[in-house]
């Protein structure tokens, strides 16, 4: 069962395609939801999922606008992807059609 | 591509100290990009705040995730490893809150109180003055026959300077009190007098214009001033056309010739605004050789020393002394460092408080260690079994020093609080003679030494308990083995104790009389009403008043202007009022009482008042009449009112009413005695007789230029005193105000002193409390640990409850009683020393004390609940077990 922080990280890094690393994992979460959940947030998320191998990363190139730095990209694994699709399934059957009261 | 913009510097900087270098690599990567595109959209500020609340974020998320073996950031770094054990101290240290509260609270009070008196010591006896070479800096003194030191005169100066060798550069400096008229408004200021060289001694440059030239200094030459910057800004807007032109001070014209810098303090005049040339010539009468009331500062030769100064300074006054024999006592003088002069009032008070404030934190630091040991002890089973699981000794070390890590770093910073609310109240006490006061704040000098003292207890308080758990076999804890302190390390733990719980009673008693003696002394009738009463010093000087009649018109216009206020109930002026500090006082001579001697006549507080005053200070009139307007136009009926002490001092039981006084000599005519007011405690609220006698201000033999100025109002009077200031001020605005204060407020600078020695107590006296608690508890807590196989068996073998807390209890009375009789005996003592202060209870009140040992006694009995609840828990089978 995932947290449902760990399913919207999961989701931002399906939304961000082969561009998923931190900056735009962090982008797509405040864009849809809102919420700036901080950096070392966002990555001890990460590293969760990658202990249970939802995700793995690879190094990317440095670049100068990060000073330097190299960025790490995350995708999603088979165990990742099956993962999530069960949970938001859960979600799903959970909350069906009918009005719960708090849909806006 | 968008060009990076840098992130403040600091934030990084805590990254890379703190994340390991792939953890970093990622992560400060994508902060970094962040930052960029945040400050593009929301400007840097924002970015910076974002950057700042990441970096804090993931220092946090570090400190504290531990939950998660190889979290993510998983590389191994010291300082994370550091982290790691300090966020695991904290989580078991907040399993004990009461434990972490006591130490935490004990130490940041001590380093605190260490701190505020560090802040204070640091300018004041550690930093050099704030000249160039300041310890060239000294004041010399004349001596005389008695071997008390004196001021000097402006022809001794002269002569000095000349002939002692040792000396560079001298000055003559006088005091003065000048009235300044500016634009709006006109000022009484603390100035001085110097001779032209004074600035170039000090080594200080005005901040704009000129310093005083050598030239300017001589007899009839046009005045010269230097301004402090903060009256140039005060009284003159800052205005930099200042320089040259003329102000007028006590009604002649002075010119400007600088303004001091805003950061220069007068050591000689902390309190001095405005510099005069001294302009003396040794022709001057007032410049001859007994007329000494100058002050000389000099500054010693680099190849001399105060010593030698003092040699050369002293043979030189000898040798004028055989010059002039007869005006000269042959007695030398001395050499005194500016510095040391400076501080001398307060030098011993601030080392007897550095000196209390450092055994505390001694005691403290030593109560927590101990404190700590105990906890250690109980929990050595707990470490037992880490070990056995893997856990090496270094690794529990470790621990042990991380949690003294998170106490002391929380007393540390808890201390810096307290230092910071406990220093301006400290200064506030101080003389405000005193030099570099405005430089007292927590500076690096205090800030360093309780970093100092804190990291010093991080070690006591963790290597100690680390240290015994070295020592002792881990395997012998699991087997439960007997252990327990040897019996040297118990004495000396017990002794502690009873030395903390002696100091507490002894501090609290202190503290409960001097509150006692502030408090009956605000409630003595001071036979004033203090309510919404208001005071100031008026002045009428210079050419315009002349003569009394027109002094006295100037007083009585304003009581006048003052009294057409709505709101003000009565207004007078005095030439004293009660508390203000003033003695100003008469032999008084009864025409039927006739004295062989003068010397005997009753001294009395003369008080040359205007009609309405009585009703304003709120006196009474006993018997007869007060004062009134009929008698200010009478000149051939004199007339006074005394006070009932005066009266009965007098007349004894007879009735005064009808008799007549004189003062001020034979040739002075009696006043007929119209009526008695009751007394007025006038030189302090513990003066138990006032002796005053009153007469009105037309016919007294003279007028004072400066009065004091009563003003009674309906109103609550902080919310009138605007408009009284404004109605006097606007009579004459070339004449300054002085000292506005409520009557109220001149009651409690009159307590002031014995305010902070209540207050001093009162703070010690918690920590001594505190100390005293935190000691017992960890004494009787421990011996409850060490014991716990013996109280099992005992319990066991049918002990009672009551047997077991009778245990306990036997020892928490033994070193009560013992700490209790210590402190009585110390309090006898201090009470010895406070005497002085105290007031109304006769010194060693022994209710007081009987309420204070009371009082420790039951706090004493309920921290020794803990470790005996602890006590009767102790299993039988538990205990049995363990072995």
């Amino acid at each position: 069962m995932l947290g449902s922080l760990e399913q919207i990280i999961l989701l931002a890094i399906v939304r961000s395609g082969n561009n998923a690393y931190g900056v735009t994992i962090a982008n797509e979460i405040e864009q849809r939801t809102g919420r700036s959940p901080t950096m070392a947030t966002i990555y001890k998320t990460l590293s969760r999922l990658e202990e249970k191998h939802y995700v793995r990363s690879v190094s990317g190139e440095p670049t100068a606008v990060r000073g330097g730095k190299a960025k790490r990209f995350f995708r999603l694994t088979p165990d990742g992807r099956r993962e999530l699709r069960e949970s938001l399934e859960m979600l799903r059957s959970m909350a069906p059609d009918f009005d719960l009261g708090f849909e806006t | 591509m968008r060009k990076p913009v840098a992130p403040p510097r600091v934030a990084a900087w805590l990254l890379r100290l703190f994340l390991g270098a792939r953890e970093h690599e990622t992560l400060v990567g994508d902060l970094q990009e962040r930052h960029t595109q945040i400050a593009a959209v929301n400007g840097s500020r924002a970015a910076t705040r974002w950057y700042w609340r990441e970096t804090i974020d993931a220092l946090v998320s570090l400190a504290t995730d531990t939950t998660t073996p190889g979290a993510y950031p998983r590389e191994d770094s010291p300082v994370r490893h550091m982290l790691t054990d300090i966020g695991y101290a904290w989580r078991t240290l907040r399993r004990s809150p009461t434990h972490l509260v006591v130490c935490a609270l004990t130490l940041g009070l001590a380093i605190g109180g260490m701190g505020a008196i560090m802040s204070v010591i640091t300018p004041l006896l550690i930093e050099p003055l704030p000249y160039p070479n300041a310890g060239r800096l000294a004041l010399v003194w004349e001596k005389q026959a008695s071997g008390e030191t004196s001021n000097t005169t402006f022809a001794t100066f002269t002569d000095l300077k000349r002939t002692v060798k040792s000396i560079d550069l001298a000055a003559a400096v006088g005091d003065w009190e000048p009235t300044i008229s500016g634009s709006d408004a006109a000022e009484r200021v603390q100035g001085l007098r110097v001779s032209a060289d004074y600035f170039r001694v000090l080594g200080v440059l005005p901040a704009l214009g000129n310093d005083f030239q050598r030239d300017q200094d001589i007899p009839g030459t046009t005045r010269v001033v230097m301004l402090s910057h903060g009256l140039w800004q005060r009284m003159f807007g800052a205005d930099s056309q200042m320089i040259g032109k003329a102000i007028d001070i006590g009604g002649r014209p002075h010119i400007v010739a600088g303004v001091m810098p805003a950061s220069f303090d007068d050591a000689l005049s902390p309190r001095a605004e405005i510099w005069r040339v001294l302009g003396y010539g040794v022709e001057q009468p007032f410049a001859c050789r007994t007329c000494r009331h100058l002050r000389m500062l000099v500054r010693i030769n680099e190849n001399s020393s105060i010593a030698n100064a003092t040699a050369e300074m002293d043979a030189a006054l000898r040798s004028l002394a055989t010059t002039y024999p007869k005006d000269y006592p042959a007695a030398g003088g001395s050499v005194v460092g500016l510095q040391e002069q400076a501080v001398s009032r307060v030098q011993s008070v601030l080392m007897a408080l550095f000196g209390a404030v450092a055994l505390i934190l001694f005691l403290a630091i030593v109560t927590v260690a101990n404190l700590q040991l105990t906890r250690t002890m109980r929990r050595e089973g707990e470490f037992a079994i880490r070990a056995a699981l893997g856990a090496g000794r270094i690794r529990i070390a470790r621990h042990l020093l991380a949690e003294a890590l998170v106490i002391a770093g929380m007393a540390t910073l808890l201390s810096m609080i307290v230092t910071y609310i406990v220093t301006p109240l400290l200064v506030s006490q101080l003389p405000p003679s005193l030099p570099r006061l405005s430089s007292i704040r927590m500076g690096g000098l205090p800030l360093a030494i309780m970093l100092g003292i804190g990291a010093l207890t991080t070690l006591v308080i963790g290597v100690l308990p680390a240290f015994r758990m070295q020592h002792y076999a881990l395997a012998d804890a699991l087997r439960g083995s007997q252990r327990g302190s040897t019996g040297r390390r118990r004495t000396l733990r017990n002794t502690l104790v009873i030395v903390e719980v002696a100091l507490a009673l002894v501090l609290t008693s202190g503290a409960t009389l001097l509150a006692r003696t502030v408090r009956d002394l605000m409630h003595e009738d001071s036979g004033f009403n203090a309510t919404n009463v208001l005071t100031m010093e008026i002045q009428a000087s210079g050419p315009r008043y002349g003569d009394d009649a027109a002094i006295r018109a100037h007083h009585e216009a304003i009581v006048e202007r003052v009294r057409q206020i709505p709101g003000v109930l009565s207004a007078g002026v005095t030439n004293q009022v009660p508390l203000g500090g003033n003695i100003d006082g008469y032999g008084v001579m009864a025409e039927d009482k006739p004295l062989p001697n003068p010397e005997l006549a009753p001294g009395a507080d003369r008080y040359v008042v205007t009609p309405g005053l009585l009703d304003a200070l709120g006196a009474r009139v006993l018997q007869g009449r007060g004062i009134t307007a009929d008698d200010d136009r009478d000149s051939t009926r004199l007339v006074a009112l005394v006070s009932a002490s005066l009266a009965r001092r007098i007349w004894g039981d007879e009735s005064p009413i009808g008799k007549r006084i004189r003062v001020g000599g034979d040739q002075r005519p009696y006043f007929e005695v119209v009526g008695v007011v009751n007394d007025l405690r006038h030189r302090g609220l513990e003066q138990a007789e006032g002796m005053q006698f009153y007469v009105p201000s037309h016919q007294w033999f003279f007028s004072d230029d400066v009065v004091t100025l009563v003003v009674r109002t309906s109103a609550p009077v902080e919310g009138m005193q605007r408009a009284i200031v404004d109605a006097v001020r606007a009579y004459d605005r070339s004449q300054p105000i002085m000292r506005v204060l409520t009557m109220d407020a001149l009651m409690r600078e009159s307590t002031g002193q014995r305010r902070l020695a209540l207050t001093l107590f009162a703070a010690f006296a918690i920590l001594g409390a505190l100390l005293a608690i935190a000691g017992l508890y960890g004494v009787l807590a421990s011996s409850v640990t060490e014991r716990t196989r013996e109280i099992g068996i005992r319990a066991a073998l049918g002990a009672s409850s009551s047997n077991i807390v009778g245990l306990v209890m036997r020892q928490s009375f033994a070193l009560l009683l013992l700490g209790l009789a210590g402190g009585i005996v110390g309090t006898l003592a201090v009470v010895r020393v406070l005497r002085s202060m105290l007031y109304g209870t006769t010194g060693a009140d022994p209710m007081t004390i009987a309420g204070v040992v009371a009082a420790a006694f039951i706090v004493g009995i309920l921290s020794s609940l803990v470790p005996t609840m602890r006590a009767l828990r102790i299993q039988p089978t538990v205990a049995l077990n363990v072995s």
